[in-house]
């Protein structure tokens, strides 16, 4: 394991532990201490601890970083799957962010077959972008670009069903890079930006 | 004016650009402040160009214009609209690159889901 795979694995057990002791806080300025106790032994003690990531993708997403793109995948992942079970510790990933959330939502609509979905609008407009950034640093040649643009706009609402990745965390704790928001206040965030994931390192599965 | 107009005469990479963020700036119109993301800003790969931020501010500021409030209190109906506006300016960017043609999209497809 690299210098920056264990600084990274420390950070995140700092970073988690932060969280926990926030949480206790909380319970103790709530003077109930029953909430203490009872919090304690079931919502911290007996939570989920393993070190997983999960990414919400789409099946067209992931054929074209297979096809195009040395099978590296452009993941955005949480390490929740869902980020508000009681089986998981407290944590500061929104629902927005929540990959359950995201994979049924993104399932409701390609399911409905609307082409002019919001979700399947922006997909498609993240396919494309993803393909101009693919180009630009020379990746794909412009012939590739511009098969990548064809296939997008051919694509069907079935061709957006999502995809969840699950990603033992070990392996890729040196390439997890925080996620920038709007507001600089939330430093906690838990959501991660993984820009070149190779296949090997994850499962991709339907629900 | 529509945004299709606003953009169709400005270089295509750079529409497909503005266009994206704008997206993620609609997509997250209304959330509380801690949910929201940096709509321009991704990773190093992708940090964005100077025009590509113009262009968005401008249609943004256009889309705020039109509605009367900003982006943050524009309805959700109002809000799709205006996704679909984008998605069609974004498919005309897309599909004004050289040598596009949306029939080998569709061959390309059917190799990927196993059909042929």
């Amino acid at each position: 394991m690299s210098a920056l795979a264990v600084f990274a694995d420390v950070s995140y057990t700092l970073q988690t532990w932060a969280i926990y002791g926030s949480y206790l806080i909380n319970c103790y300025r709530s003077r109930n201490s029953n909430d203490i106790f009872t919090n304690f032994g079931r919502e911290i003690l007996d939570v989920n601890t393993k070190s997983i990531f999960y990414s919400c993708c789409t099946w067209l997403s992931f054929q074209i970083n297979q096809s195009y793109y040395g099978k590296l995948h452009y993941i955005w992942c949480a390490p929740y799957f869902d980020p508000q079970s009681r089986l998981n510790p407290y944590n500061s990933v929104p629902p927005t962010s929540s990959p359950r959330e995201i994979y049924w939502n993104l399932h409701k609509e390609v399911q409905a077959g609307d082409r002019h979905s919001a979700k399947i609008i922006q997909n498609r407009a993240g396919l494309q972008r993803g393909a101009d950034i693919k180009l630009r640093i020379g990746a794909i040649t412009s012939d590739q670009h511009r098969e990548i643009l064809e296939i997008v706009a051919a694509a069907e609402p079935r061709d957006f069903r999502p995809i969840l990745y699950v990603i033992p965390g070990s392996p890729v704790a040196g390439m997890l890079r925080s996620v920038a928001v709007q507001d600089k206040a939330h430093v906690m965030s838990e959501e991660f930006i993984i820009e070149t994931l190779p296949r090997h390192l994850f499962d991709a599965v339907e629900l | 004016m529509d945004i299709l107009a606003i953009v169709e005469s400005r270089p295509r990479r750079i529409a497909r650009e503005a266009l994206y963020y704008c997206l993620r700036a609609l997509k997250q119109a209304g959330l509380p402040s801690e949910s929201k993301k940096d709509y321009f800003h991704d990773s190093e790969s992708s940090m964005p160009t100077e025009e590509g931020v113009a262009l968005a501010n401008e249609i943004l500021s256009f889309i705020a214009f039109e509605e009367g409030v900003d982006l943050d209190h524009i309805e959700d109906h109002r809000i799709h609209v205006y996704l679909t506006e984008i998605a069609k300016a974004s498919d005309f960017a897309a599909s004004s690159v050289e040598g596009f043609n949306v029939e080998t999209g569709q061959e390309l497809l059917k190799r990927m889901r196993g059909e042929i």
